[in-house]
């Protein structure tokens, strides 16, 4: 029983990543801010913070979670690490300035420092702390949630015991703050107050627990419901409980008065320890100590050396090859088995791993870092044979350079797929890939610059416009070497590296529209001053400042045209799957007497061409009054379009995590039929219940909303950010961005519906049991 | 170049996460708790109310005498229509499937809402006699439309922007915090 006991370790991935996340900001903070005062951040710190995250961690995700809902005393335990142990052992770790050093730099000033810098917050933080208020918060918090109605309800009702388990955490920090006063907290009040306030927590702690301990009925009715282990009745449970909670509350109460008590009569004799170790340590290293105030304008913490392990394998020649062979020799299978194999697309390679796989890998790629599928791109490989063999001589023809080729191409490859159900169609998708190596290999063979990747690729022209929300980007390290540096390796290449092909100057860099990550700038700076930075998802998208190879993003009517087309492509992709949007079209087909693809067609049309025009239209003509100087309403409608952007991707992610997360095995059974076709039968014979969808699990479900929640809300705020930008007054820029920020909230809620709706498990088998 | 390995290690740990499945019974409501022969066999539902869908059935069996609890048994969980005892949906509970590995849990798909027979056999280690059988007789109810228990995930954001409105509401350029 007691191994049982032991066993019943909850798996709780959410607090997992959230204390992991927190101790690495945390630590990162602290070894920095410890580099200037080694003896205010001294080690005891770090491992009182982690301290109080085991404390969080065991309460809710070790034996005690399980147990608590058979045994008070257990459930009892569960609270007092959660209100007497894990607070302050947070607050003695002085966790604000760490966690806001432990933040990258853009993060910090961009978005938490003005939040912690408004007024309204500072005030209602430092009522929040105060005494009084602390002290009457922290008795409400306990008396309530011991009331036996709001008890029974936290144990019948999860939602209610996460709340109570969020009430007891949040007063204990409460509670707990004016007592450690955690630096850099400055304290208002005379220290004299804390005896009160602790006697008072205590006596409450007191009455409380004395009414569990010699109550003669059970308090809590749920207890007597449910079995009894060891045979101790639930009255002795609740009497061991009530113990509990008086002699190690009493404990957390008294001790610390004491200490405080003694403190304020005879001095803290560990005071001047700490001023003389201070001192000692000062002399020792004598950096600046960090400033709050400074927080908000520090540099990034600076790079140094050779920017360590990943920008010398960035930097190596053939890093791109990594990535650029593996799924060349893919590309060379799926062609193989697609052209040769079964036609059905759940039993090949070409039916699997392209539609259910690669996009939804991509997608996650551009989500946590950036272009990676440019980066690897296969069908760039023989561009190397192809300049060797064909003259690569010729510009690209003029009347082409821009994105209206890409435009119309995404928009035939987004109706080919529904209309030719590409997805279903193992040749067809054997034999676009194979047309992608001859257009990429003939267009680069004729043509100089990478014409294919900027103009023509409909896959590019994807990863640059969702990649314009990733957090990562190739660009300039330190801005000044740039300005001292005469040779611009980076563009006009050195030796026998090219410089960018797609003339991205690395220093007017902004964003990632048009880089394909090929690294060729990384290797040519002699510098080392080009690497992989860091930046906010989507802080890019707001300015409208001149971007080297692009020009302004308000000029390029194109590229909008283009972000149009992907943002509601991706409405309509997932459209075109759902269980009433498939009813509805088969509906039309009956009523009318069309084909299915005209239908399709006509789908694709209005969802690709006549919505978005008409959205776009209609929102920059209600957000370009006459009264302001705007420059005309396709101006407006091409520099507010980007910020549609976020939430476009957000709906991307959606649906093709969807469907690598439902359908991820079927790579199991196709690989070993494959491999079996080849003679090789080493990997056993197919397992082909693992082709079948596997059904939606709630966690996918939060994932798609939550992905679809990050998109609106970044939408929102850059379409804010530009219509601030763009106006005097923040009223007039409220107008402006009205408009933008009803259709976005539209759009917002149709991926909503989408997310609800019975989707189609395209490339997979349908079985019974 | 130092931020970068931060951002990517939590968007990493975002993806590591989300795909990570929570699929763990906490027991839930108590339906049964009999003595059968030497054993207190209690059974357990989850979600409460019971709804058609995905369902856990929790078992905890104990020694009547001490209370202590043995999770050697072979249990099985049948879901069936009323009357037709032992010939629904069959499922071995396990204590793999349970978070609590005091229980031995199973999870069943009740296919639509009404009554429904849920039987547990439990079966000792070893032994050759009949299993103890427990026979319990439960209403599930409409299964509630996705959103309505996920209303909170696309609500959120609603609340972020009502935030956001008050802060600049107050007059205060976000980024200078100079009043605009």
């Amino acid at each position: 029983m007691l191994d049982a006991c032991l066993r019943s370790w909850p798996w709780d991935p959410w607090l997992l990543a959230s204390c992991i996340l927190s101790i690495v900001v945390y630590g990162c903070g602290w070894r920095h801010l410890r580099q200037h005062d080694p003896a205010r951040w001294a080690i005891g710190r770090l491992i009182s913070f982690a301290g109080g995250l085991l404390a969080i961690y065991l309460a809710l995700a070790s034996p005690i979670e399980p147990l608590a809902s058979l045994l008070l005393q257990v459930h009892m335990i569960q609270h007092l690490l959660l209100v007497m142990v894990a607070p302050p052992l947070i607050w003695l770790a002085a966790p604000q300035l760490p966690m806001l050093w432990g933040l990258p730099k853009s993060l910090r000033t961009q978005a938490i420092g003005p939040w912690l810098r408004w007024p309204a917050v500072r005030r209602f933080a430092r009522w929040l702390v105060h005494p009084a208020t602390a002290l009457a918060l922290f008795i409400l918090s306990n008396l309530l949630w011991h009331v036996p109605a709001s008890y029974e309800l936290a144990l019948r009702s999860p939602p209610w015991h996460y709340l109570q388990h969020l009430c007891f955490f949040g007063t204990g920090l409460i509670f707990w703050h004016p007592v450690v006063q955690p630096y850099p907290s400055r304290v208002r009040w005379s220290n004299w107050l804390l005896l009160p306030y602790l006697l008072l927590a205590d006596i409450q702690n007191t009455v409380l627990s004395a009414l569990l301990t010699f109550s003669s009925k059970v308090l809590y009715p749920y207890y007597d419901g449910v079995p009894r282990l060891g045979n101790i009745t639930a009255l002795e449970d609740q009497a061991t409980a009530g113990v509990i909670m008086w002699v190690p509350g009493s404990v957390a109460f008294l001790g610390p008065l004491f200490w405080i008590g003694l403190s304020l009569l005879y001095g803290s004799s560990s005071g001047t320890r700490r001023t003389r170790k201070a001192k000692r340590a000062r002399i020792a290293a004598p950096k600046p100590l960090p400033q709050l105030t400074v927080l908000q304008n520090a540099p990034a913490m600076s790079s140094s050396g050779d920017g360590g392990v990943l920008l010398r394998f960035l930097r190596w020649r053939h890093a791109r090859l990594v990535f650029q062979v593996p799924l060349f020799l893919i590309a060379l299978f799926v062609i193989y088995d697609g052209l040769m194999g079964p036609q059905a697309s759940p039993l090949n390679l070409a039916g699997v791993l392209p539609w259910i796989h690669w996009r939804g890998i991509v997608v996650l790629g551009l989500m946590a870092a950036g272009n990676l599928s440019c980066m690897a791109c296969p069908f760039t490989l023989p561009r190397k044979m192809a300049r060797r063999w064909l003259p690569q001589g010729y510009a690209w023809p003029r009347p082409l350079r821009s994105k209206w080729l890409a435009v119309t191409l995404v928009g035939i490859f987004l109706w080919s797929y529904e209309a030719l159900a590409l997805w279903d169609s193992p040749w067809w998708t054997a034999s676009i890939t194979l047309g992608y190596f001859g257009a990429a290999f003939v267009v680069d063979g004729f043509f100089r610059e990478s014409s294919f990747c900027k103009y023509v690729c409909p896959i590019g022209q994807f990863n640059f416009v969702q990649s314009l929300v990733s957090p990562v980007e190739v660009a300039v390290r330190d801005p000044q070497i740039c300005t001292t540096c005469r040779t611009k390796d980076c563009i006009r290449g050195r030796e026998e590296i090219p410089g960018c092909q797609l003339d991205l100057f690395q220093p007017k860099k902004s964003g990632n529209m048009d880089c394909t990550f090929c690294l060729d700038c990384v290797q040519a700076c002699p510098h080392t001053n080009v690497g992989l930075v860091a930046h906010l998802p989507g802080t890019q998208l707001g300015h409208d400042r001149l971007r080297s190879g692009i020009g302004r993003l308000s000029a390029r009517t194109d590229i909008a045209a283009l972000v149009l087309v992907l943002v509601f492509g991706a409405f309509a992709n997932a459209g075109g799957m759902v269980r009433p949007v498939v009813e509805w079209q088969q509906q039309l087909q009956t009523d009318l007497g069309w084909s299915p693809r005209t239908i399709i067609t006509l789908y694709y049309a209005m969802a690709l061409l006549v919505v978005p025009v008409l959205a776009a239209g209609l929102a920059s003509i209600a957000s370009h009054p006459q009264s302001y100087a705007s420059p005309g309403y396709v101006r407006v409608a091409t520099r507010y379009a980007y910020a549609l952007v976020p939430l476009g991707f957000g709906m991307w992610l959606a649906h093709y995590s969807f469907h690598l997360f439902t359908s991820y095995e079927t790579i199991i059974p196709t690989t070993q039929r494959f491999a079996a076709d080849a003679g090789f039968t080493g990997l056993g014979t197919p397992e082909w219940n693992c082709a079948c969808c596997a059904p939606v699990a709630g966690w996918l479900l939060r994932a798609e909303l939550l992905f679809l929640d990050v998109g609106f809300l970044l939408s929102l705020y850059t379409g804010y950010r530009m219509a601030s930008e763009d106006r005097a007054t923040q009223s007039q820029a409220f107008r402006t961005f009205l408009p933008w920020g009803l259709l976005i909230t539209l759009l917002f809620l149709v991926g909503v519906w989408l997310v609800f709706q019975p989707m189609q498990m395209r490339g997979t088998m349908m079985m019974d049991g | 170049m130092r931020t970068f390995p931060r951002t990517i290690f939590a968007s990493l740990m975002l993806v590591l996460v989300l795909p990570a499945e929570q699929v763990c019974a906490d027991a839930g409501a108590v339906r049964a708790s009999e003595r059968r022969g030497d054993r207190q066999i209690t059974v357990f539902t989850d979600p409460t109310p019971l709804r058609a869908g995905p369902v856990d059935v929790s078992v905890l069996v104990q020694d009547s005498r001490t209370g202590l609890v043995t999770v050697s048994d072979t249990i099985h969980v049948t879901i069936a229509p009323p009357g037709e005892t032992g010939r629904g949906i069959r499922r071995l509970a396990t204590g793999e499937n349970a978070s609590n590995k005091l229980f031995q849990a199973a999870h069943l798909e009740v296919p639509s809402a009404g009554w429904w027979e849920i039987t547990v056999e439990v079966k000792g280690p070893g032994k050759v006699q009949t299993p103890e059988r427990i026979v319990i007789e439960v209403d599930a109810a409409e299964p509630l439309p996705p959103w309505q228990s996920m209303w909170i995930w696309f609500c959120w954001p609603f609340a972020a922007i009502a935030v956001f409105a008050v802060f600049k509401a107050t007059g205060r350029d976000p980024r200078s915090g100079s009043p605009r």
